[in-house]
């Protein structure tokens, strides 16, 4: 592979795993808040109130920022079907292709998630039912960079997989994507 | 309206032939389809991912995952396995029913098929291979095991069908659990059954034997998991917590189960953090792709075709039922799981609907066929990743064809398919418990 491809990579998985840790302390930290917070509320004591919309909003962040990573460490289902029909040369192609559409479909939501970050912010809304005067536009704003690393990373990897088919290691293009630790759904 | 139907059949034949992404082949199929059909239809690439993610009630997604990463990380798969072969070596078919058990309870902790086979059969396969039990039906119990992973709460699949058809998720956590308990005792009684006919494919361990200090002691090991999984159950069936609290308890309860058993550390957190980001992820994109297709497909109206279609054919409510099992059933042998239910969810919800099906009966049916494609060939994800696992742990000279997995899980679907039918003819089974929840109207 060529270094600058290789180093691009590395970088984006790095960025990816950095974000897909974040979101994953952001659940645990809002089921520790939640577990509180109902515990108080039955027990007569003070509750906030607001468990639901720090649920929206942690969600909002920790699922799309995680759509990277899920990508780089092959999390994404690929219908498998027909793929073990193919060569391994064809099975690369295949696999370039669909890393190909991944990008542009990315691309789409990542656009159209930064329009709606506009939007919002142009007609100054807010949060709805919410106990602080927030923008919508923050968390939306938030999800939209989920959705652009998400382009970046397919981006990256469809990158790497043309440079892998156009120098001769087609075969090499399927172990772009790394396995996550553990077992995966 | 044929072409609509005609282009989003090849667009997403196109997509999986090419083994694209399920999210990415839904997404696409809705974009082309949407702007060829509709019209600019981008404003709702934007608002539906938008609405999606931020929805509230999806946070039980990471949430049960992240619970059963803290408890598979605090040494419970062990545990659960040798306690319960200690327990049930001497029934006759031994560690087969201890493959059975330690799936359901590891189904409790993941919401994955896939894991629990891939992560009871690490475990399970050594043991069996072994003591020379069978490798066929050795298999099988494993991969029919391994189904129970999305039958039993929490599962992953699920939540996904709750949410896109719009019912209780704690709902259909309940009517879930007696099928579950049900389909446990119907593998039991394969187990039973062939052991009974041919002996030698589970040597009896009567040498062995276990004090009962020892199996005790195994029993107060995954006591706190155990009770963790009632507590959960507990608080949503009694009324007492939503399904999005008792996933929060669900964590918390793991994390000091964790940091009692002395497994936490930075490293362990990292990993449950990455492995639950990565999967939540993956279902997030999925969510975000069918909601989008279902869009596309409910403005050109191709669902309410379909019912108006059906309906004239005056089919009763039983009928439509079998009608569509049979369809699940030979779409689950070449569909992988999740794409095979977003992918026909949209279509058949509205006429379920106009039918009066109970959509939570009716999951949990939706449910069982699911398990039912993952043990059926062709395409059987749990066949798969058993036969991967057996390679890797026999290397792939020493290991058999993947047909002896074909052959293992047979019985096991015929059992299944009879539950399900007692599940289509008996919903009681299912309900009875929906019925008495706290809060259930």
């Amino acid at each position: 592979m060529q270094p600058i491809a290789r180093k691009l990579l590395v970088l984006s998985n790095a960025v990816s795993t950095a974000m897909a840790w974040i979101s994953g302390l952001l659940f645990l930290l809002l089921a520790l808040y939640m577990t509180a917070d109902v515990t108080s509320r039955s027990l007569g004591g003070p509750f906030t109130g607001v468990a639901d919309q720090f649920a929206s909003f942690t969600l909002a962040l920790g699922g799309t920022w995680a759509l990277a990573r899920a990508l780089s460490d092959g999390s994404h289902v690929r219908i498998d079907l027909f793929l073990p029909l193919y060569g391994r040369r064809l099975r690369g192609l295949a696999y370039t292709w669909s890393m190909l559409m991944t990008v542009v479909f990315a691309a789409v939501l990542t656009q159209q998630a930064w329009i709606l970050v506009g939007k919002s912010a142009a007609r100054k809304a807010l949060v709805p039912q919410s106990l602080v005067d927030l923008p919508l536009a923050v968390p939306q704003a938030l999800s939209a960079v989920g959705y652009t690393m998400f382009t970046v990373q397919s981006a990256v990897m469809t990158i790497v997989a043309l440079v892998l088919l156009f120098s001769d290691h087609g075969e090499l293009v399927e172990e772009i994507e790394h396995p996550a630790p553990g077992e995966k759904a | 309206m044929n072409t609509v139907i005609l282009t989003i059949i090849v667009l997403l034949f196109i997509g999986f032939a090419l083994g694209m992404h399920v999210a990415i082949a839904l997404g696409m199929t809705a974009l082309v389809a949407g702007v060829v059909f509709i019209g600019p239809i981008w404003d709702f690439f934007g608002q539906i991912p938008w609405n999606t993610t931020s929805s509230a009630t999806l946070i039980v997604v990471p949430l049960f995952i992240l619970m059963g990463e803290l408890l598979l990380r605090s040494g419970i798969t062990e545990d659960l396995y040798t306690t319960f072969a200690k327990w049930m070596h001497r029934l006759p078919g031994g560690l087969l029913h201890t493959n059975i058990a330690a799936s359901g309870v590891f189904s409790a902790i993941s919401g994955s098929s896939v894991a629990t086979a891939v992560t009871i059969g690490g475990v399970a396969l050594p043991s069996l291979n072994k003591r020379s039990y069978d490798e066929r039906i050795s298999l099988g119990s494993l991969a029919a095991g391994g189904t129970l992973g999305i039958l039993l709460p929490p599962s992953i699949i699920l939540i996904v069908y709750g949410l896109m058809a719009e019912v209780s998720i704690g709902r259909l956590y309940i009517a879930a659990v007696v099928p579950g308990l049900i389909m446990m005792a119907a593998f039991a009684v394969v187990i039973v059954v062939r052991v009974a006919t041919r002996p030698e494919v589970a040597p009896r361990d009567s040498e062995i034997s276990y004090p009962l200090r020892e199996k005790l002691a195994g029993l107060v090991n995954i006591l706190p998991a155990l009770a963790l999984i009632l507590l959960v159950l507990g608080t949503i069936y009694g009324g007492i917590a939503t399904a999005i609290e008792a996933s929060a308890f669900g964590v918390t309860g793991a994390f000091v189960i964790a940091l009692l058993k002395r497994k936490v550390s930075l490293k362990m957190l990292s990993d449950c953090f990455i492995t639950t980001a990565s999967t939540t992820g993956m279902v997030m994109l999925i969510m975000i792709a069918a909601f989008l297709l279902q869009f596309v497909l409910a403005f050109t109206g191709i669902p309410a075709a379909i019912t108006r279609y059906v309906v004239s054919l005056g089919l009763t409510e039983l009928q439509l039922v079998l009608l569509l099992c049979l369809i699940y059933l030979f779409l689950g042998m070449f569909m992988e799981s999740m794409a095979m239910m977003v992918t026909t969810l949209p279509l058949i919800l509205p006429l379920l609907n106009s039918m009066g099906v109970d959509l939570v009966w009716f999951g949990v049916i939706l449910v069982i066929m699911i398990e039912v494609s993952l043990i059926t060939p062709p395409v059987g994800m749990n066949l798969f990743v058993l036969q991967s696992l057996r390679r890797r742990l026999a290397g792939p000279r020493a290991s058999g064809s993947i047909v002896d997995l074909y052959v293992g899980a047979f019985p096991f679907v015929i059992a299944m398919l009879a539950v399900l039918l007692l599940i289509i003819l008996l919903p009681d089974l299912a309900m009875f418990l929906v019925e008495t929840m706290k809060g259930s109207g």
